[in-house]
């Protein structure tokens, strides 16, 4: 497969693959952004995300801990924004779009939904900052998701 | 501007009691109906939070200094002078215990404005130097960046960046003679950044032209919820010249309950002048474009779903038919919840109550009204149209281990557009 070079053959690649796949690709998005949010349950989200065969219990109460998390990182209406701190909110976002029930999302694709939030991340964290470098997150992605397709050669039928 | 003083709040509550305000007092007859009406009097059952309770400073302003009675007590010094002590009591009644949700100025059964009477009370209090600090905050920085969050333009245009790379839609800034002007709230551009993006697939599908004032794309107005009519006037001006330098026919209010109150209707009435152009909540111009057939959708969702009314959009806006309609459109489960439209519980984070953090945990109390409603449904979702209302319900619902995903209306509509592939168009 040729490598993916723009947001359309990422989405359509995306759109292709089964639920498994998508949270295990989800989850290599957030790792790539997980600098902007030590939260440890991001960190266990991923775990479960990409596991096979998580226990319904612990995917539950994951789920129940990064949103948790999700809540307690976002901006409260009024307050003062601190954009560095809104990077962290979207990981969080990322994350817990790895493991959301797509009954919870509009039956978005959970690996676009993490991408976004991913991308969000990185800008939100360029914000307050004015010599940091122009953003790259997509073209980042393009290359994860790249390198996953490959990586699945010949380990499936 | 002088600092704030007791003796400046007494005045400034003094310059709020005219003729409605005034008959209101000597009308009421003290029911107690609307306690009954406030979430936070039935949820706590303490007295203090009877709606006309709050307005008790008030209440002793129009007794000692409009009163023939009142006028002979000051006069013997028998009337008991309101003091520091009394706007540290009142502070918490006013700010923290009240969202300005306005149902008990619904159920009145003489018709006093409770809730408005409690907007005005609260320009004595931060007169006097006693609002919260949440709120002096927020105030502060939507006169001096713009927004009660500090939300900068950089950030609004890194956020219509991404749309536009990710989507493929165009978002214009500044752009004279469209048909539409559309404002966002700080809530909406921090924390779901999807409405923007619903919003550009919406009016792309409908044809219409719109765009965003760089100098004006703030919707909401702490000025009104802090209770200072000046900064509010501001704010509000800033909107009016950004409309009327591009020309605009009509500015979108986004899903922002307060913000589409304060341009809407307390707009025209703080600028003393009506505007050369319209205003309509987004979920009116969906509405609109539903009826003129000018969105297409496709699909159902099959989850059993409610919708939370936000009050300044149901209560005080007449926005209930809308949604409903909207919800027609791509809900196959839609149930009603009980009280539902003009008379729909608050989910207790209005009227600044969720800026101000000492007031969270009488918010969470508060909530179990709204939690006893969705008890009774037993829904999959919850579909609602207020940024700050969908924060407060994810909060309340999270506090009370309930796994229900909170949705804003307009992202579900745009979800079920029949729209060609966007990436497509832009980068095949
Ligand atoms: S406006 Fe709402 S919250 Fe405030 S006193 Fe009236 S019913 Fe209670
Ligand atoms: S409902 Fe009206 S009349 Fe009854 S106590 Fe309240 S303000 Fe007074």
């Amino acid at each position: 497969m040729s490598p993916i070079n723009n947001d359309w053959q990422f989405k359509h690649a995306l759109d292709d693959m089964d639920g498994y796949h998508q949270r295990q690709v989800a989850a290599l998005f957030v790792r790539n952004v997980l600098d902007l949010n030590p939260d440890p349950r991001v960190l266990k989200a991923l775990e479960v995300a990409s596991n096979y065969d998580s226990d319904p219990d612990e995917m539950n109460s994951t789920i129940k801990s990064i949103m948790q998390a999700v809540l307690e990182s976002h901006a409260r209406c009024g307050a003062a924004c601190k954009w560095s701190d809104q990077a962290g909110y979207y990981v969080a976002r990322a994350a817990a779009a790895c493991l959301t029930p797509r009954s919870f999302t509009l039956g978005k694709d959970p690996a676009w939904q993490a991408a976004l939030s991913c991308r969000m991340a990185r800008t939100s964290a360029t914000l307050d900052c004015l010599d940091c470098e122009p953003v790259t997150e997509s073209l980042k992605q393009h290359k994860i998701l790249s390198d996953y397709l490959e990586s699945l050669k010949g380990t499936e039928p | 501007m002088s600092a704030p003083s007791v003796e400046k709040g007494i005045r400034f509550i003094r310059e709020q009691i005219d003729a409605p305000v005034a008959s209101f007092f000597s009308a009421c007859v003290h029911c107690g109906l609307c306690a009954e009406a406030c979430l936070f009097y039935t949820q706590t059952q303490d007295p203090r939070y009877t709606p006309i309770h709050k307005v008790a400073l008030m209440r002793r302003v129009w007794e000692s200094e409009f009163t023939l009675w009142g006028r002979i007590k000051s006069a013997l010094g028998l009337t008991k002078p309101i003091t520091e002590a009394d706007f540290t009591e009142w502070e918490t009644l006013v700010y923290d215990g009240c969202s300005l949700c306005g149902r008990c100025s619904l159920v009145c059964p003489v018709g006093n404005d409770i809730s408005g009477m409690i907007r005005k009370v609260r320009e004595g209090f931060a007169a006097a130097g006693h609002a919260p600090e949440g709120l002096i905050g927020a105030t502060t920085r939507a006169i001096e960046i713009g927004s009660p969050m500090g939300v900068r333009l950089p950030a609004l245009q890194a956020q219509i960046r991404h749309i536009q790379e990710s989507t493929g839609l165009e978002i214009s800034l500044d752009r004279p003679g469209v048909e539409y002007m559309a404002l966002l709230s700080s809530m909406e551009i921090m924390n779901f950044p999807e409405y923007l993006e619903a919003i550009a697939r919406i009016l792309r599908q409908a044809g219409k032209s719109w765009t965003i004032s760089s100098k004006a794309f703030e919707a909401t107005n702490s000025g009104i919820q802090i209770g200072a009519s000046d900064l509010a006037r501001v704010l509000v001006q800033r909107i009016v010249d950004a409309a009327e330098e591009l020309g605009v026919k009509m500015v979108i209010s986004p899903e922002c309950g307060h913000g589409y109150t304060a341009i809407r209707w307390d707009g025209p009435n703080l600028i003393g002048r009506p505007y050369k152009f319209k205003v309509k909540h987004i979920l009116e111009l969906l509405d609109e474009f539903r009826e003129q057939g000018l969105i297409q959708t496709q699909g159902l969702e099959e989850a059993r779903l409610s919708f939370h009314d936000p009050c300044q959009i149901a209560r005080k806006g007449g926005v209930v038919r809308q949604p409903r309609a909207l919800l027609g459109l791509v809900a196959a489960n839609f149930v009603e919840m009980s009280d539902a439209g003009a008379m729909n519980w608050c989910c207790g984070g209005g009227g600044g109550v969720s800026a101000n953090e000492r007031a969270d945990a009488l918010r969470l109390t508060a909530f179990k009204q709204k939690k006893a409603q969705l008890d009774a449904l037993k829904v999959d979702t919850l579909v609602t149209a207020c940024a700050n209302c969908r924060i407060t319900l994810e909060e309340g619902l999270e506090a009370n281990d309930m796994n229900i995903p909170v949705i804003g209306l307009t992202e579900m509509i745009a979800e079920h557009l029949v729209e060609t592939d966007r990436i497509e168009e832009k980068s095949a």
